[in-house]
């Protein structure tokens, strides 16, 4: 993977930052986790799906633009590799594609903002809550098996917020 | 000594490319994502829409309250890491010196190009952008808004006066709020933070 | 390089020239290293490769042994000889060397891990950004978070104190300088659990100094805490009855320096507060007396304990306090001294209420001495004597007296004293007032007090020749009706005061006192009255007796005589009177009736008045013609006894019981109707038995004395009561009437 090399990526355009080109914003697990927590208390699963949603059609567009961006990177693997690099390049964490397939994938990650995140700020808690990395992975998967989005539908099997080894994520389609 | 801008925008730039092997961005005491300004703006604005026309104010609430409380504990656990001493503190020489060092740190996280217009220590604090992630992205997606959209700098700017004037750290949080008088999302030219003595203290 | 290796080294060159295969260096060096496991076995290598005898001086300044090795002949050999050349020979050597003594630092890396991993505490290591990186299974099991999570993050994000942020341990051990030990803190486990634990920390710095980062390692101490918390709360219960107690409750050690007492305590002690006691004061110093102190150790020391050891304490200012002690003596755990606990009460309350309830026995000791007295109707002399004796023992005094008033004669007189070296005579020395007008109003019968609880004392003594010192003596009034009776007269020392108890009783002893004494002087007057009225009375009986017996003897001998002597000169006048005088003889011979019928009532009642058999023949002849003329004249029955007399007794007495006998058979007669009557007298030695009963109507005893005919029986008591005897009379209407009379009786009265 020569094509695509991390520290060029993340620049500054004046006072915006921005990962090739596309604006982001540093935020810290305080914010990320504050804001997850506003959702799931204020909106319940209405607001879980905002998350996820949220984090889909980000990724989605985001991705996007980055395949667009490097046209020459054409396999599954390397995108799947491209992608899992952005997701630990952006502090995100480790995402693992185990098994994937265009109707089914399963996906850990032994590893994650939101987790660590979480854990610090409130320890352990009883459900699953990496509605962020669902959200992810789902607009991770539709660009790179080019699918509308919305495609497909991703469940957390195993989370670490739960004290479980890693997490699991089943991803099929809708 | 002044607040010099570009070295922390520099040392945050340079941070957040250290990566190691958990993916995990750990920098100023705060673990860091750097994810699309989008992602953020949608899930406020669609927060607040989503709460509908009757529970606007209290989504606005909401919203202004994890950007403060976010921005008491990240900037707390800023000032109080390893790279802030080896950075900032040089150059702070007193307490309005950390709210130019929170400021600084704010623009290097991507979240707008602020700038204190004004600090009337234990009183006053009014912060100017003319480009706010929050302000620009609802323009961009909604058109000019009714009311100010900037929630998550106008919950920080709150926060900034909470860590210098208010009480010890974890007590002081609320002791100010801030109030944006004008957006650009509204059509003002720049968006403006105005952080004030709090009447009430929400809460927590 | 010494000389023997050089020369060994010389030796082993040329020795290898001539034949390469020889034994290795190190065994011809003689190496020191006894304890290389290498040691005496063959080796295939030089000991610049790790692998050799020389594996554990890898750590050694590695450009020195290669200067060695370059100086050993064996080395050269082996490179000389080397398929490769020297060079690759020399950096295959220099490789083998630094992998090995990289392995050799992992694997002492990893042995060090491993045994980080084995402690028991919580361990963990953050870099100098307080990043973990190193998080231990203890670390892991105590806050929840596997070292996968844990490694990586800040430390407060894991530890979640609040403190974190203001007060970290780690922080503080890189700005003092020092490690930090023992530190308490709580951290929120990733349960949420709030878990106490204690810590110690020290900071890695590098060469340069710079913090390089930090260890921690920390303790779950919340069964500690828990159970300092239960030891809390008993050391609050303990400690609430400990400082709640009215009682002292202390330690000490054998020193007598006061480890611990609670605020009773100090109270009790009147000491201002308690650390000025215990910074102060000993315990020793508060026995008033030492030596009960050292009495109490001993006491303590030989038994382990002690209960109820009675001392007398002495307070911050000085007072007096009585107190009881109960403590037990053990050994300090801590510091293996000896000591004491105990509780001390104050019992000086108690003490003084005992003092006062003895007091007030011995003051009723008193009263109840004069009140025996008096039942005992003891002279007045004996009872004031007594009573003096009393007062004085009671007030601790050794000299005092008490004086009567005597107005008739105007002056005082001592009536008891005790405690002066003064003749009997002496006690009509005059006694003088120090007030000479107190004197004059108390001797002036008109003075009438008003009823106090307690008269003022005033000041007497005696005027007397012999002493040359008279005491002045405090004196106590002894009143009765608002009159002054007598006074006490106390020598009371100017040392002495007494209390207000002592003249509360000296204040009732006046009061109770005069009621006695007069009382007691009026019993003697009364007593002396009625002896004179038995003498009257007695007096009275035998001049009745008398008079009766002169009247009898009259009549019989003068008017008896006169009579007859008409009567014979009727008879003659009769008898010489003409025939024809019948008339005149009628009347002659009604006469001689007449006289002859009064001559007869005359001896009638001139032996009514003395019975003549009575004097002549005794008590028992003349009673039974008594009782036969009564039979005669009457038809009662009577059954008349008379036991146990074998000679006469003197005349008075015959005449009493005779007169005893008449008067209950006319009671009889006159009151009670009755058919029969029983008189019996019986001589019983030492007393004579009058017994009469008749079977009569009976009456009520209550009215004797008050009606004319129980008079008789008021007689009949009267004589006996002269005589010593005693008088019972039993009756009650319609049961008869009986009457029992003793007489004491000595045979000095009997007759002749």
């Amino acid at each position: 993977m020569t094509i695509f090399d991390w520290r060029n990526e993340l620049n500054r355009d004046g006072h915006r930052v921005v990962i090739s080109g596309q604006p982001i914003a540093m935020h810290c697990h305080h914010y990320n986790i504050n804001l997850q927590k506003t959702m799931e208390e204020t909106l319940g699963t209405e607001g879980v799906e905002l998350l996820y949603r949220s984090a889909e059609e980000t990724n989605y567009h985001s991705l996007q633009h980055l395949f667009n961006h490097y046209n020459k990177i054409r396999t599954l693997k390397s995108k799947l590799e491209m992608a899992s690099l952005l997701y630990q390049n952006c502090g995100l964490g480790i995402i693992h594609f185990r098994k994937v397939r265009p109707n089914l994938a399963y996906i850990a990650s032994t590893s994650s903002h939101h987790v660590t995140g979480w854990l610090a700020k409130h320890g352990r808690r009883d459900t699953p809550g990496c509605h962020f990395t669902r959200g992810w992975i789902a607009g991770a998967l539709e660009v790179i098996y080019q699918r509308p989005l919305g495609y497909y539908i991703v469940e957390e099997l195993r989370c670490k917020m739960k004290r479980d080894e890693e997490c699991v994520f089943h991803v099929k389609e809708r | 000594m002044a607040i010099d801008v570009s070295k922390i925008i520099h040392a945050v730039m340079e941070g957040s490319k250290i990566r190691e092997s958990k993916g995990i961005i750990p920098l100023f005491g705060v673990y860091l994502s750097l994810f699309s300004v989008y992602y953020y703006n949608r899930l406020s604005f669609d927060f607040e829409i989503k709460m509908g026309k009757p529970r606007e104010a209290e989504a606005r609430a909401l919203l202004i309250k994890a950007a403060q409380e976010c921005g008491y504990a990240t900037f707390q656990g800023i000032r109080d890491s390893w790279e802030w001493q080896q950075v900032v503190a040089p150059m702070v020489e007193n307490q309005e010196d950390q709210i130019l060092g929170f400021v600084a740190v704010a623009v290097a996280f991507g979240w707008g190009d602020l700038a204190v217009e004004e600090l009337v220590p234990g009183e006053k604090l009014v912060i100017r952008a003319n480009d706010s992630y929050e302000a620009r992205g609802y323009l961009e997606q909604y058109g000019p808004a009714k009311s100010e959209k900037c929630y998550m700098l106008r919950g920080v700017a709150g926060a900034f006066m909470d860590l210098i004037y208010g009480s010890d750290y974890p007590d002081g949080l609320y002791a100010f709020s801030a109030l944006e008088t004008c957006c650009r999302a509204k059509g003002d030219t720049c968006c403006e933070f105005i952080a004030r003595k709090s009447p009430y203290r929400p809460n927590a | 390089m010494n000389s023997l290796l050089e020369n060994h080294l010389i030796d082993l060159t040329l020795r290898r020239k001539r034949k390469v295969k020889k034994p290795q260096c190190w065994v011809l060096l003689s190496c020191s290293k006894v304890l290389c496991p290498m040691h005496g076995k063959q080796a295939t290598e030089c000991w610049l490769i790790p692998k050799t005898h020389c594996t554990n001086l890898v750590q050694d300044d590695f450009f020195q042994k290669l200067s060695a090795c370059l100086s050993c002949s064996y080395f050269k050999e082996q490179g000389e000889i080397h398929p490769s050349g020297w060079s690759y020979f020399i950096s295959d050597q220099i490789q083998k060397y630094n992998s090995k003594a990289l392995e050799h630092l992992y694997q002492k890396e990893e042995s060090f891990v491993e045994i980080l991993n084995r402690i028991p505490d919580g361990l963990f290591t953050t870099d100098h950004e307080w990043r973990i990186t190193y998080f231990n299974p203890a670390a892991e099991k105590i806050t929840g978070f596997s070292a996968d999570d844990a490694v990586g993050m800040y430390c407060k994000d894991v530890f979640k104190n609040s403190i974190c942020e203001s007060d970290c341990a780690l922080k503080h051990a890189i700005a003092e300088g020092r490690d930090i030990h023992n530190r308490e803190y709580e951290i929120t486990s990733i349960e949420g659990k709030k878990i106490p634990i204690i810590c110690s920390t020290s900071a890695f710095r590098d060469n340069a100094g710079r913090v390089a980062g930090g260890l921690e390692i920390f303790k779950d101490i919340s069964e500690l805490k828990r159970l300092q918390e239960e030891v809390a709360k008993r050391e609050k219960k303990y400690r609430r009855i400990f400082e709640g107690s009215h009682d002292m409750i202390y330690t000490t050690n054998q020193q007598g320096q006061i480890l611990d007492i609670n605020q009773a305590g100090v109270e009790m002690l009147n000491f201002p507060s308690k650390e000025e006691m215990l910074r102060t004061i000993s315990a020793r110093n508060l026995y008033r007396n030492t030596l009960d102190r050292d009495r109490f150790l001993a006491a303590i020391n030989r038994r382990g304990q002690v209960k109820d050891y009675e001392v007398e304490f002495k307070k911050h200012d000085g007072a007096a306090m009585h107190a009881l002690i109960s403590s037990r003596r053990y050994q300090n755990p801590e510091t293996g001294d000896v000591e004491f606990e105990g509780i001390i009460k104050d019992i000086t309350h108690r003490k003084r209420t005992e003092e006062a309830l003895k007091q007030r026995n011995r003051e009723l000791s008193i009263l109840n001495s004069i009140a025996v007295a008096l039942n005992h109707n003891m002279a007045l002399n004996l009872i004031l004597q007594e009573t003096l004796k009393n007062v004085l023992k009671v007030l601790e005094l050794n000299r005092g007296a008490i004086f009567l008033i005597n107005r008739q004669q105007e002056k005082t007189e001592v009536i008891a004293k005790f405690g002066f070296k003064v003749e009997s005579a002496d006690d009509a020395l005059p006694v003088i007032f120090k007030d000479p007008l107190l004197s004059k109003s108390l001797l002036e019968d008109e003075m009438v007090l008003k009823p106090e609880p307690i008269f003022p004392t005033f000041k007497t003594h005696f005027q007397t020749k012999g002493q040359k010192f008279s005491p002045w003596l405090t004196c106590f009034l002894i009143t009765f009706k608002g009159k002054g009776v007598g006074f006490f007269g106390l020598d009371i020392p100017a040392s002495r005061r007494l209390s207000q108890y002592e003249f509360h009783l000296m204040g009732s002893l006046g009061n109770f006192l005069g009621g006695a004494i007069v009382n007691a002087q009026m019993r003697d007057t009364i007593r002396s009255h009625r002896q004179e009225l038995r003498q009257l009375t007695g007096k009275l009986f035998q001049s009745q007796e008398e008079e009766r017996r002169r009247i009898a003897r009259e009549l019989h001998d003068e008017s008896g005589q006169s009579l007859t002597a008409v009567k014979l000169a009727l008879e003659r006048l009769e008898h010489n009177l003409p025939s024809q005088e019948k008339d005149l003889r009628k009347e002659i011979g009604e006469i001689i009736m007449m006289v002859r019928r009064t001559s007869s009532e005359i001896r009638h009642l001139s032996y009514h008045l003395h019975p003549t058999l009575l004097s002549d023949l005794g008590l028992e002849p003349a009673l039974d013609l008594y009782f036969k003329e009564i039979k005669n004249h009457t038809g009662l029955n009577v059954e008349f006894s008379i036991v146990g007399f074998d000679h006469r007794l003197d005349v008075d007495m015959e005449t009493v019981f005779y007169r005893f006998s008449q008067e209950a058979l006319t009671n009889a007669l006159k009151h009670s109707g009755s058919d029969n009557f029983r008189l019996s007298i019986i001589k019983s030695y030492p007393k004579i038995i009058f017994r009469a009963e008749d079977d009569g109507i009976g009456f009520d005893t209550q009215i004797i004395g008050k009606d004319q005919r129980s008079l008789g029986l008021l007689g009949m008591r009267e004589r006996t009561s002269l005589l010593g005897g005693t008088f019972q009379l039993r009756s009650q209407p319609g049961e008869g009437t009986r009457i029992r009379i003793e007489i004491p009786f000595a045979e000095s009265l009997s007759h002749g």
